[in-house]
């Protein structure tokens, strides 16, 4: 993530533009149903939803199956996908964190009634709108000017859904500085996403 | 304008979908409520997605993307959006049309008030509040109380108090999820 200025501006536009596209494949799909727009998605999101998935602690094949699962459920919540309120990556991310909850929860106790909800509900005021554009270009300037310690600690406890525990004795840590360089982490990335 | 919020590190593992269920709800609960909580739960899941974009790719099957696109040619239209999202707990209660009883579960384990004080209590205030440890939690206000601190809450209005309750077992250590209506307290597993 991080690297010469030069190198990570490069790298900032191609994640821009792939973000952008992802957008606005997920639009074209609501307005008009559009299959190539899906299947680029498809292409660039499964693989990655299979990683996060894998991560953690799903087979390769139910990991396989959800991110299917996944990029199904793109296709049919399109119509509700609003890049004011999320970008295409952090809808993916929480369309595919919810199924995962759901087998887990499947998994666990088949006979609980709550499958499934998700956090997020319409933004009500116009400055919700704006945050929420403004929300996505200050997480990554965010999550880029971390240091790489604190990085890779947060991604290990919010996308491997590792346990601080874990995470301490897979870094040789102590599990004071696990939890102190994850709060670092987290309390940075606030503060500079809602000083903007 | 609510009072009392979930910790950072409550939100952060419920965006994270590390919260076990019951907590889960009572902090969704929390915030359908709380503008503040839904921006913080937000940035939050915009990580997620910073972190799924740069995730290395691991190889889908090479039948994987014929079976979804068969799959959603029989899905036929995406679904319409439905006006105003909001969380399926919260319009289960609102179809239920029942004022005290959420259909949210299930059996009533007596083994959750034997067991004498929960371990961790989070609590999001439906209607009227309760005062504990010096705090006063009002309608949307979020309770997180941990290793005996909540203790005693005394309820500010006598049968107006609403809320629902995630606590953890001292023992067994497992989730129980509950709700406190004016006329009865219900426990659910």
């Amino acid at each position: 993530m991080r690297g010469s200025d030069g190198s990570a501006k490069v790298k900032l536009d191609i994640e821009k533009d792939r973000r952008l596209s992802a957008a606005e494949d997920i639009l074209r799909i609501a307005r008009s149903e559009d299959r190539a727009s899906f299947v680029r998605l498809f292409m660039a999101f499964a693989p990655r939803v299979k990683s996060y998935l894998r991560h953690q602690g799903l087979s390769s094949e139910a990991a396989e199956d959800l991110a299917q699962e996944t990029l199904i459920n793109v296709w049919r919540k399109a119509g509700s996908f609003d890049p004011s309120r999320a970008s295409a990556s952090a809808w993916i991310f929480t369309i595919a964190r919810n199924l995962r909850v759901d087998a887990l929860r499947r998994e666990r106790r088949p006979s609980l009634l709550t499958d499934g909800f998700s956090s997020q509900s319409e933004p009500k005021t116009p400055e919700e709108v704006y945050v929420g554009r403004e929300r996505e270009r200050g997480v990554r300037q965010a999550l880029n000017a971390l240091p790489r310690e604190q990085l890779e600690v947060l991604r290990m406890s919010f996308f491997m859904g590792r346990a601080h525990g874990d995470i301490a004795e897979e870094l040789n840590l102590p599990l004071g500085t696990v939890k102190s360089r994850l709060r670092l982490a987290v309390s940075h990335l606030r503060t500079r996403v809602e000083q903007r | 304008m609510l009072s009392v919020h979930p910790s950072t590190g409550v939100l952060w593992d419920h965006a994270s979908g590390a919260l076990p269920t019951a907590p889960a709800i009572v902090v969704a609960a929390h915030i359908e409520l709380c503008a503040g909580c839904r921006a913080t739960i937000a940035t939050f899941e915009e990580v997620g997605g910073a972190l799924l974009c740069d995730a290395p790719v691991a190889p889908m099957g090479l039948a994987a993307l014929g079976r979804v696109l068969k799959c959603i040619e029989q899905a036929a239209h995406p679904e319409a959006p439905i006006g105003g999202r909001c969380s399926r707990w919260s319009a289960r209660l609102r179809a239920s049309g029942q004022r005290d009883l959420w259909p949210i579960l299930l059996r009533t384990p007596a083994s959750a008030r034997r067991q004498g004080q929960p371990a961790e209590v989070f609590i999001c205030v439906l209607a009227g509040g309760f005062r504990s440890g010096g705090a006063v939690y009002r309608a949307g206000d979020f309770g997180e109380f941990r290793r005996g601190g909540f203790i005693k809450p005394t309820i500010l209005r006598r049968g107006r108090l609403r809320a629902l309750v995630a606590m953890r077992r001292p023992r067994e250590g497992g989730w129980a999820l509950g709700s406190v209506g004016p006329k009865h307290t219900r426990t659910y597993t």
